[in-house]
């Protein structure tokens, strides 16, 4: 299918969508710009249904359903999901995501079978993945933006192989080698990658975050770690016996800390995202309440024995949603008329697509 | 039945106010201005107010689509699902059974499919991965050893000697090895060989109970406790995979740490295993079963002693930890006892 669809679709008369109906307005003065939020509609009940069929359904027929629940999955969420009281579309099949796990499953059983034969061998072919995952991480990116649609138009993904490469094997290491000085900088590296490389249609994402806000949110998180840290030890010195439950602190200071640092990220990407000049995103969620949510939902999970698992995703991600919101620069409809002029000459290849799962 | 509500050229996120109509198998679109377009063919009904046509045009409803008209393009298999998602609490209960009962079936199979997959996988090929990780590991973290080699010898053959003794079915190759990485340990590769550490020999000082590690090894070996370790881990694997692939969320995390504790479970079940049989090939050899039991407190002595900071060895721990690939020293040396008693 490349571009064919309107001369399909239209075999007996042309419509001249330029005549009908469509409200165009001036820009918007970005003050008086209106932020909404990101509406998502899913329930738990509703949610938990699909998830125990889901899991059924892949226990009887041995895991080959679990593409299929995986599809299920991402289609009660992204179409509970609405901007502009407009759902999010997902258009992969159970069969193309099947294909691409039979493809990865033959893939990583030659590979054991190989290295046990011939131990050397395994040293090769760890080289060899080094190299083709970065590529796979682009196809998958690509598949999953591709596969997602939001008013008829598709998400893209433009990541190259190198820069692929690159934020996949060297942003941890920086982050290592430089004992956490760097982590900031590979933060906002890794982020800026993930957001620039998106398109919805033709259409850019774009972020202009500065690397103070993630250099001082990364430094006052470490300030109170380091603050945690020094009691716990004073503590456990005054009273050997408390070691385990310093310990246990001390994790849960990290896991806070970790959780607040991605959260404050979050907030300083989306606040500064636009989508071409046309959309501005805001982003207020708390990174409190965030780790709250974490740390009950992995308590309630667990106790639960996993039945509110279901609750839990849903809980988070209706979270998430309600607090990130959008305002249009552009007149919706004057926007995506645009789009659609860049997208006639666009070209859209499917086929080559499969549904290998992989992200960043 | 017509449906008022939004169309999408192909391409396009300009919506167009239009009708859809549906009559039998037709499906189109009008507008307000008369024009229409037909012949639609839906490529999917998602949310219960978007279709996706083939060739890329979508429509939007203004009210929930009808179910009929979601039904119709729905195969019977879907209808049946969609029936299933729409949850009541007996239809939970049927379902929560019904995956219990999976669970349960699947580790019963998986535990048949083990001492097949064991009787069936060919010994030549287990030597084959167990001589390959041998080389590696004689490349990568051993050194010649600096004891004499009439003395390695002569361990050899009393090894051979025990072995023959009890009757065992393999014949496997016992090397003396200097590694500053193992310390005094002992360790035995798939089909073999088995490893005896320079310092492991110096540690015991006595070859009574030397043999006693090196019939612990031999059990390993015997038993092929490395090739239904590799069986259970990839088994539990698949078994986690098949439950918990279907969802990305902290449950496949859980599954893991699930899979690594059941794993560990069972080596220290092997351990057990190893222990008990070594004290009948001791036997078998003319060896007192007692020397065992020594190996243990000698070796739960020395490596207490170097890590008395180290609450993760549990050195005063009656129980084994969840996290420890061997039973405690406490409850090796209980059984040891409890078994050399009822020889």
């Amino acid at each position: 299918m490349t571009g064919q669809g309107p001369n399909r679709l239209f075999p007996n008369e042309r419509i001249d969508f330029a005549l009908a109906q469509s409200d165009s307005s001036e820009s918007k003065n970005l003050a008086d710009l209106e932020f909404r939020p990101i509406d998502f509609k899913g329930t738990a009940g509703e949610y938990w249904g699909i998830w125990i069929v889901n899991l059924c359904l892949s226990a009887i027929t041995l895991g080959i359903y679990s593409p299929w629940a995986k599809v299920r999955r991402k289609k009660y969420f992204l179409n509970s999901t609405h901007l502009d009281d407009v759902s999010l579309n997902y258009h992969a099949t159970g069969g193309q995501l099947f294909t691409g796990r039979l493809i990865a499953f033959f893939i990583i059983v030659a590979e054991s079978i190989l290295a046990q034969i011939y131990l050397p061998a395994s040293l090769i072919i760890l080289v060899m993945f080094i190299f083709l995952l970065p590529w796979v991480l682009n196809r998958s990116m690509r598949f999953n933006a591709r596969m997602t649609s939001w008013r008829n138009v598709r998400f893209n993904w433009h990541g190259t192989y190198w820069k692929s490469f690159a934020v996949m094997w060297l942003s941890v290491p920086l982050g290592v080698i430089s004992l956490g000085i760097m982590i900031p900088v590979v933060s906002r590296w890794v982020n800026q990658y993930y957001v620039r490389k998106h398109s919805f249609g033709t259409t850019l994402f774009r972020e202009n975050a500065k690397l103070a806000p993630f250099i001082w949110s990364f430094l006052t998180l470490l300030l109170i770690v380091l603050v945690f840290g020094l009691g716990l030890t004073l503590l456990t010195l005054q009273f050997p016996e408390t070691e385990i439950l310093s310990l246990v602190l001390f994790g849960l200071v990290l896991f806070t800390a970790f959780s607040m640092y991605r959260t404050i990220c979050r907030n300083i990407m989306v606040r500064s995202l636009a989508l071409g000049d046309a959309v501005l995103f805001r982003s207020s969620l708390s990174p409190i309440r965030v780790c709250w949510i974490l740390a009950t939902n992995l308590l309630i999970s667990i106790v639960s024995l996993g039945l509110m698992v279901p609750w839990a995703q849903i809980r988070i991600y209706r979270y998430l949603s309600n607090n990130t919101s959008y305002g249009f620069v552009k007149d919706a409809n004057e926007f995506v008329d645009e789009e659609r002029k860049k997208l006639s000459s666009f070209g859209e290849e499917f086929a080559e697509l499969e549904g290998l799962e992989f992200s960043l | 039945m017509k449906i008022q509500g939004r169309y999408f050229e192909p391409m396009s996120s300009r919506g167009h106010q239009a009708r859809l109509k549906v009559r039998d198998s037709f499906i189109g679109v009008e507008f307000d201005n008369s024009r229409a377009v037909n012949d639609l063919d839906v490529e999917s009904i998602q949310g219960g107010h978007d279709i996706n046509f083939v060739g890329g045009a979508y429509f939007r409803s203004n009210d929930r689509l009808p179910s009929e008209l979601i039904d119709r393009y729905r195969s019977p298999t879907q209808k049946r699902i969609s029936w299933l998602e729409k949850m009541s609490l007996p239809k939970a209960a049927v379902l929560l059974s019904l995956l219990i009962l999976a669970g349960l079936t699947f580790r019963l199979v998986f535990y048949s499919i083990e001492s097949i997959a064991v009787s069936v996988f060919p010994a030549n090929w287990e030597e084959r991965v167990g001589a390959q990780a041998y080389e590696t590991l004689d490349y990568l973290i051993f050194s010649k050893t600096g004891m004499s080699q009439e003395h390695q010898t002569r361990m050899r053959v009393n090894a051979q000697r025990m072995a023959d003794a009890a009757g065992l079915s393999r014949r496997v190759e016992i090397f003396f090895h200097d590694s500053a990485f193992l310390g005094p340990n002992a360790l035995a590769f798939p089909g073999g060989p088995i490893v005896v550490t320079g310092d492991l020999v110096e540690l015991l000082d006595d070859e009574q109970e030397i043999m006693a590690v090196i019939a612990h090894e031999l059990a390993h070996v015997e038993l092929r406790h490395s090739l239904r370790q590799a069986i259970n881990v990839a088994g539990l694997s698949i078994l986690a995979f098949v439950l918990f692939g279907a969802d990305e969320s902290a449950i496949e995390e859980l599954a893991a740490v699930v899979v690594g504790a059941v794993t560990l479970a069972n080596s220290r079940d092997f351990e057990r295993e190893a222990d008990l049989a070594a004290l009948d090939y001791l036997v078998a050899g003319g060896i007192a079963p007692v020397n065992m039991l020594n190996v243990i407190k000698k070796l739960s002595e020395y490596y207490c002693s170097r890590s008395a900071d180290d609450q993760y060895l549990n050195c005063e721990s009656e129980a084994s930890s969840w996290f420890s690939t061997h039973p405690s020293g406490v409850e090796r040396i209980g059984y040891l006892e409890e078994a050399i008693n009822n020889l």
